[in-house]
């Protein structure tokens, strides 16, 4: 069977999205809700696996009430590690390697095997988890390398239900403790909802009111820092690797998402600096280059920032990239490891 | 005298036996008032121009991340639900 594209016959299901200023985001948020074939697909895939799983409410220090959460009193740290260039180039990983940290560690899918192979093991970080959002294929040689038959079984796997059936297989292959939620994708007030929908067929003995819904504020380092706070209840939340952007010195070409953006633009590339803007970072000094989907990113993640429960504290310790301003603090990750050991 | 049965009277009125002059008042019949045309100005132009070129680009090929941003009208400030 062919593996489903893109279908634009479905984008009125974003028709309800929140309308923001930034039509950039509008228009991103839609494309993105296209993908909705390639969800679907997956997880019908992967419903004999969610039914006979475990589901993240096993990892949540909150009793399932707003009260317990606007109360709560957090007693651990955590460690984001996103994929951002800063994180090789400030050595982040080694230093975290060689630190006494005992907080839990948050590993984004493409950091996994980079961060056990410096050295950040279940073994010396007992609280090591890995987390997935993309449906995309490139997800599953993610999760493919020998070092996994070692650390494996101490590692918990926090997947959404939508991920690539053999990113799952390869999860299990290897022995990591897999833990399901829902990513939300729309207004699961309405009965039409297929966040509903997806909830009722992942109902089971197991779990007999199925899975939560989790936001993922559209990408996997987002989505982690999510987790810590909400589900785990950790804070000061540090974050390395988070960059949403690149040096403000950065050629265009050599940006993540460059091919895409000039495939936008019938490869005109007089069309392409137009959808790219720089920011000034005043906490650092420094100025970042950011490309139309990273906008999105880091205009997601500002909102969200600032809609978390007052005890959660979000430091960034990236040493770069765009995210600051309100209820971040940037730190140097020297800094918050001495601090928040 | 007998009635005209509803198929004679398709008959009648699809060979154009019987023509009638009164016809129903739609929209092809009737003369609708003249709008004005607006003049847009150069920036208005460029600006429309601009969005029509940003919407189809966009809308026709897309740029895909992994996931939506949760963001439905009333639910901003929803992070975890547990009774979907």
């Amino acid at each position: 069977m062919k593996i489903p594209t893109p279908n634009s016959s479905v984008r009125d299901i974003g028709k309800v999205v929140f309308k923001s200023k930034n039509t950039y985001f509008d228009l991103v948020q839609n494309g993105t809700r296209e993908m909705i074939d390639l969800w679907m697909y997956n997880y019908a895939r992967n419903i004999p696996d969610i039914l006979d799983g475990n589901s993240v409410r096993l990892q949540s220090v909150f009793k399932n009430n707003s009260k317990s959460m606007k109360n709560h009193k957090p007693n651990n740290s955590a460690i984001v590690i996103g994929a951002g260039p800063s994180v090789y180039e400030k050595n982040h990983l080694e230093t975290l390697a060689n630190s006494n940290y005992k907080g839990a560690i948050l590993c984004t899918e493409r950091m996994l095997l980079p961060c056990l192979k410096s050295g950040i093991t279940p073994e010396k970080f007992p609280q090591f988890f890995v987390l997935t959002i993309d449906p995309k294929a490139y997800t599953t040689k993610l999760y493919d390398d020998k070092i996994l038959k070692k650390h494996g079984k101490d590692i918990s796997a926090i997947m959404s239900t939508c991920t690539k059936h053999e990113t799952i297989e390869n999860c299990k292959k290897h022995g990591l403790n897999i833990f399901w939620f829902h990513p939300l994708i729309d207004d699961y007030r309405k009965q039409e909802s297929v966040n509903k929908i997806m909830n009722m067929m992942s109902k089971s003995d197991k779990n007999p009111n199925g899975l939560p819904g989790l936001q993922t504020g559209g990408n996997v380092g987002c989505f982690s820092w999510i987790f810590s706070w909400a589900i785990l209840g950790c804070s000061p939340i540090g974050l390395i690797g988070l960059n949403m952007g690149f040096d403000g010195d950065t050629p265009l070409e050599k940006t993540y998402h460059y091919d895409q953006v000039l495939n936008h633009f019938d490869n005109d590339k007089s069309k392409v600096g137009k959808f790219y803007r720089k920011v000034f970072n005043k906490d650092l000094g420094t100025e970042s280059l950011l490309d139309p989907v990273f906008n999105f990113y880091r205009a997601a993640f500002l909102d969200l920032v600032v809609r978390t429960p007052r005890w959660t504290k979000t430091v960034n310790a990236t040493e770069g990239g765009s995210l600051f301003g309100k209820r971040i603090k940037n730190m140097k990750f020297v800094n918050f490891l001495n601090t928040y050991t | 005298m007998r009635l005209i049965r509803q198929n004679e009277l398709i008959v009648i009125f699809k060979y154009k036996i019987f023509e009638l002059d009164v016809l129903a008042l739609t929209k092809a019949n009737y003369k609708l008032p003249t709008r004005k045309k607006v003049k847009l100005s150069k920036k208005q132009k460029d600006h429309k121009k601009r969005l029509e070129f940003e919407n189809t680009s966009y809308a026709l090929k897309g740029f895909k991340g992994s996931f939506v941003v949760f963001r439905e009208k009333g639910l901003e400030d929803v992070f975890v639900v547990d009774d979907l």
